[in-house]
């Protein structure tokens, strides 16, 4: 039936046309630049999920967060790569970006993908970021970069007093130093990074303290790339190394364990160039993940390994009209707990056409078809772009995309082995999802920008994790009972807008609104998604006096939340706690200026002016009034 | 409610009269100034704050003047049941500047910066002995040339700390300014 329903999709799309394929903000692809970074006082690399607006975030403890793209997943599956090389960082906890061995002064460009559709042989099912790194100046350069955080509300004198209150140390520490290279036909980089962040909240200092655990988690990284051409071609190493001290949030114990986790990245990507039009891309990756709980009370053991290659081949066609790919994957996964292991077979086949139908309009067709263990999964995705004047473009995109849903919890399933759960029989432990998108783009006089968007989802056959966590009042303990329903299904209408007006040479503002809402579904569907806010609105506002000089605010809103996993906590906690998350908005603010000609830039960044006190998960941190400096040094071309 | 509208009027003519471009980070000053201070939120249940001193230096900016400096203060413990402590608030601030007759000029601006706090006690450990936390204070300056390049100040200003409880001061201040052309080395570092 589902593939019916595809390709009835596939010969309906054909007869509509469609675009502009010039814009920065393709079809649901949003670019975000190196300096776009820096004026928004983005700091952790994790902070760039603050500005996809489009996105649902949140977090527990203020640098990792649960993301789910546009609406297109309850559970976090998005892709992080960089340089096109997909980087592995592990999906037990939320989703911390800072993991990846970068900082922000390292990254050119930033690549979001927010409806499915194929990006370097991936299917991007739930989401995508990727992150371009800078090509270095010619001869040896060298950056630093240092930042640290504090958050208000510290006793202060009265600590003496017996008006005392909990100390509230600084929020996090960042060093980090990189040295580039660049010849006539390669460039080198290397780099190294170190982290710290303080987790002084009570709600979560107190569950990890139980643990036996100094509430500090402490990060280093360090990354080479090397960029060469040979061959008659363009090739990409890059090796990452991360090693992290961290406290691990598992949603089946509905808390955090103290937890290492040491990730290895060796890879090779490139391209050759056959004839003018034909070329043939090529990627080869070993990734080998160590997880290895570090409490001293745990509740569970485990010390995982998960070892990984991956190989992919592509050839590509280029000709005016015309870009088409063919591409075969192979990934080998091998996990192994405690002495047992698992391993995970997936071959992929895929293809991508890109056909200019006219000067202005334009399809792109994307397939691909997975084959793991003894399943079969299929993917595609149709875009139609269309240039109504030089102006107006209209896009409109269906996508069909399936997903097992042991292969995001591969890692988590052998941990599952040291709780009892429930699964439901009845599913093949596959999800299905259907998305269309009509977006409607205008620019008005090049100084009026303005985006109309109206999506539709609809996830069926869809097996989920339902968490129903207790609090025991006695012990201040989370408890879980934890099942796997299948069946499950959701519909879901959602619609935005958003204006960008250039005011002057030196101000831009721009205005964000957006509203969701599930109309049909299952009850336990309908329940998890009340965790994303209906209602969205962000205003922000940027002041260039020069390319030296500028100051960046933004204004953020999001409707109630609640939290069907919680929904006895307001009752078990004497309403100490809460299932409901409420509405809340924020004010932020960045001034950044240049000094010593560029060689020096020193960013303030004051988060949550208003001082209003936000909670962002039922039982996440509140975040007070924080403020933030950073300092990049930046030496060029030195000894050419 | 006074004080904070008569800043925001000079903050806006601050904005409405700025340096020309070519004036950026032309003139510099350095300032002195003696400090009376005075506390308003129940820190004066448990200690007196002493009078302070500060400085700062201060240049012409794409609009109106940006600063760095320090201000000193030291609180003495009421009755001997408190330790004595001191403190540094280290600040940036921005200001908007009206020129006057008499070569004479008033001026309104904001301070952002960090409040240390140095608490003198054996018994205490080195974590217990230092603390910092973020403090704002809108403030406002009349200034008066007396002969060139010397100015007097006078000015006044409103700290808040945010502790748990926030902690506010309210400050008057008087001092002296030296006004320099900025050496070409200092105006290659700010541009």
């Amino acid at each position: 039936m589902k593939y019916t329903i595809f390709i009835i999709l596939f010969l309906i799309n054909t007869e509509i046309i469609s675009q502009d394929f010039s814009s920065k903000n393709e079809m649901s692809k949003t670019i975000i630049t190196n300096s776009e970074l820096k004026e928004s006082g983005v700091i952790n690399v994790s902070d760039i999920l603050n500005l996809l607006y489009n996105w649902n975030i949140s977090t527990i403890n203020g640098y990792s967060f649960d993301a789910s793209p546009n609406n297109l997943s309850l559970n976090q599956s998005v892709i992080i790569s960089i340089d096109g090389q997909e980087i592995d960082l592990g999906n037990q906890d939320f989703l911390n970006l800072n993991l990846i061995p970068l900082t922000i002064d390292q990254i050119d460009t930033v690549e979001v993908i927010s409806f499915p559709q194929l990006f370097n042989g991936k299917f991007t099912k739930g989401g995508l970021i990727n992150f371009k790194t800078k090509k270095p100046t010619k001869g040896l350069s060298l950056n630093l970069f240092n930042s640290v955080g504090n958050e208000v509300g510290d006793p202060g004198p009265y600590f003496f007093t017996q008006e005392t209150s909990p100390n509230v140390d600084k929020l996090g520490y960042l060093l980090s130093f990189n040295l580039n290279t660049r010849g006539e036909n390669w460039y080198l980089r290397s780099f190294v990074k170190t982290e710290e962040n303080y987790l002084t909240d009570s709600a979560i200092k107190d569950r990890i303290n139980k643990m036996g655990s100094e509430s500090k988690s402490e990060m280093l990284a360090a990354s080479v790339i090397l960029n060469f051409s040979a061959l008659d071609g363009i090739h990409h190493f890059l090796f990452g190394y991360t090693q992290d001290d961290d406290f691990i949030f598992f949603k089946q114990i509905g808390q955090e364990v103290p937890a290492k986790k040491n990730l290895k990245h060796f890879g090779l990507n490139g391209k050759f160039e056959l004839t003018q039009n034909i070329g043939l891309n090529y990627h080869i990756k070993y990734a080998d993940n160590e997880f290895i709980n570090t409490s001293s009370s745990p509740p569970f053991n485990f010390l995982i390994s998960d070892k990984l290659i991956f190989t992919q081949i592509e050839s590509e066609y280029k000709n005016k009209n015309i870009t088409s790919t063919f591409g075969l994957s192979i990934e080998n996964k091998n996990i192994t707990q405690l002495g047992f292991s698992n391993r995970l077979d997936k071959i992929t086949l895929y293809s991508s056409l890109n056909y200019f139908f006219t000067p202005n309009t334009n399809y792109v067709i994307d397939f691909s078809t997975t084959k793991q263990n003894d399943k079969i999964l299929l993917n595609g995705a149709l875009k139609n772009f269309w240039a109504i004047t030089p102006d107006n473009n209209l896009t409109l995109a269906f996508s069909f995309s399936q997903n097992l849903f042991m292969d995001k919890f591969a890692i988590d399933s052998q941990l599952y082995s040291s709780f009892d759960y429930y699964a439901n029989n009845n599913t093949d432990n596959k999800t299905n999802l259907l998305a269309s998108s009509l977006s409607f783009n205008s620019t008005l006089s090049r100084k009026l920008n303005i985006q109309l968007l109206g999506e539709y989802r609809n996830f069926f056959n869809y097996t989920l994790e339902d968490f129903n966590y207790q609090f025991n009042p006695i012990n201040e303990n989370i408890e879980t009972n934890y099942s796997i329903k299948g069946n499950e299904f959701l519909k879901i209408l959602s619609s935005s807008v958003e204006i960008e007006h250039l005011i002057s040479k030196t101000v831009t503002h721009k205005l964000y609104y957006s509203y969701q809402k599930d109309f049909d579904g299952s009850y336990l569907f309908q329940e998890l998604w009340k965790s994303f806010p209906n209602h969205k609105f962000v205003y922000s506002i940027n002041l260039n006096f020069n390319d030296s000089f500028g100051i960046w605010a933004k204004y953020y809103f999001q409707s109630q939340t609640d939290w069907h996993q919680y929904r006895y906590f307001n009752y078990q906690s004497n309403d100490e706690s809460s299932s409901t998350v409420k509405a809340y908005s924020t004010m932020d603010l960045s001034i950044q200026k240049w000094l010593w000609q560029k060689h020096i830039w020193l960013n303030l960044v004051v988060k949550d002016i208003l001082n209003n006190r936000q909670y962002f998960h039922p039982i996440g941190a509140g975040f007070d009034l924080r403020f933030y400096f950073q300092i990049h040094v930046y030496f060029h071309s030195i000894l050419i | 409610m006074i004080k904070n509208t008569i800043i925001l009027v000079l903050l806006f003519y601050g904005f409405i009269f700025p340096q020309s471009e070519i004036n950026t980070f032309e003139k510099s000053a350095f300032a002195i100034s003696y400090i009376n201070s005075s506390e308003k939120n129940g820190l004066e249940d448990y200690w007196e704050i002493q009078n302070g001193f500060g400085g700062y230096f201060q240049t012409q900016f794409y609009i109106g003047e940006i600063s760095v400096g320090v201000s000193l203060f030291t609180f003495k413990g009421l009755k001997g049941k408190h330790n004595n402590f001191s403190s540094s608030y280290i600040y940036f601030s921005w200001i908007g500047v009206l020129k006057m007759p008499l070569n004479s000029s008033l001026g309104a601006g904001i301070k952002v910066g960090t409040y240390l706090m140095t608490f003198s006690g054996d018994t205490l450990s080195i974590f217990q002995k230092q603390e910092s936390e973020l403090a704002v204070s809108p403030y406002a300056i009349f200034s008066i040339q007396v002969f060139d390049p010397i100015s007097l100040n006078l000015s006044g200003e409103f700290i808040t700390v945010f502790t748990h409880r926030p902690m506010k001061f309210f400050n008057i201040s008087a001092g002296v300014s030296y006004a320099f052309t900025t050496p070409n080395w200092l105006k290659r570092l700010f541009k």
